[in-house]
């Protein structure tokens, strides 16, 4: 069937891409349309971007709000436990610790002479490490954040 | 111009967030690590405590196998003292 004359003629010689069209430029869009367009994506990412960043404060005001309430959390902990632990550390060095220190020692002379009874004692050995120093006559204070474990 | 302002403004706001989130969190750091330090101290005092009375709880044991372990024990009021027979002398001032 013969074509019309005053028809438009098919830009693309390829018949089967029927979009082939599309992807070109057009020739109707000039240097205005392009401004124009970039002009449309400029805001659009000015959009996108002023977006991001509401969704960036929120979420930084929000982990802001929750580390500062955990803060205060933590921080009354220690102000109600540091007494309590204080003077529960002065009364533990004042008594326990000397009576510790004076009964693993008799242990110790009494299993030097009773050799059935150093199995017993060897098995506190790590749990009470700092008591059982070497036979000095004035070991310093066993408290772990105080003195080192003594050495074997 | 207006769109600049408000963006120039979020991004001045997030950097705010950004440095108090850091301040908070050098600040939860050192109280978070002052009480694990108290935490630490009252868990090791209570482990030096168990430990003895384990140790002790084991020489009353062996106590009775071996007694001469008993003046030890009775040292340190691990073990109460047998009761005598005796009775105790009379006070001077009692009726």
């Amino acid at each position: 069937m013969p074509r019309p004359l005053l028809a438009p003629a098919p830009d693309s010689m390829n018949p089967t891409d029927p979009q082939g069209d599309l992807l070109q430029p057009r020739a109707s869009s000039g240097p205005a349309a392009s401004v124009a367009e970039l002009q449309m994506r400029y805001e659009q990412l000015q959009t996108i971007f002023i977006v991001a960043m509401i969704a960036f404060v929120i979420a930084g005001l929000s982990t802001c709000l929750f580390m500062a309430k955990q803060w205060r959390i933590v921080r009354a902990q220690v102000r109600d436990q540091r007494p309590t632990v204080q003077k529960m550390t002065y009364e533990y060095q004042r008594t326990s610790e000397k009576l510790i220190r004076d009964f693993t020692a008799e242990l110790q002379k009494f299993a030097a002479q009773n050799r059935d009874f150093q199995p017993i004692l060897e098995r506190y050995r790590d749990p009470l490490r700092p008591y059982f120093l070497p036979s000095a006559p004035n070991p310093p204070s066993a408290f772990p954040t105080a003195a080192p474990p003594a050495q074997r | 111009m207006k769109s600049n302002a408000l963006a120039s403004l979020l991004v001045g706001a997030v950097l705010v967030c950004a440095l108090t989130m850091a301040w908070l969190s050098i600040n939860y750091f050192f109280s978070m690590r002052d009480l694990q330090k108290l935490q630490f101290q009252y868990l090791s005092m209570n482990n030096y405590r168990s430990a003895v009375q384990s140790l002790a709880n084991e020489a009353i044991e062996y106590s009775k196998r071996n007694p001469a372990i008993d003046p030890i024990l009775y040292q340190f009021e691990i073990k109460s003292r047998p009761a005598t027979n005796a009775a105790p002398p009379p006070r001077p001032g009692a009726r």
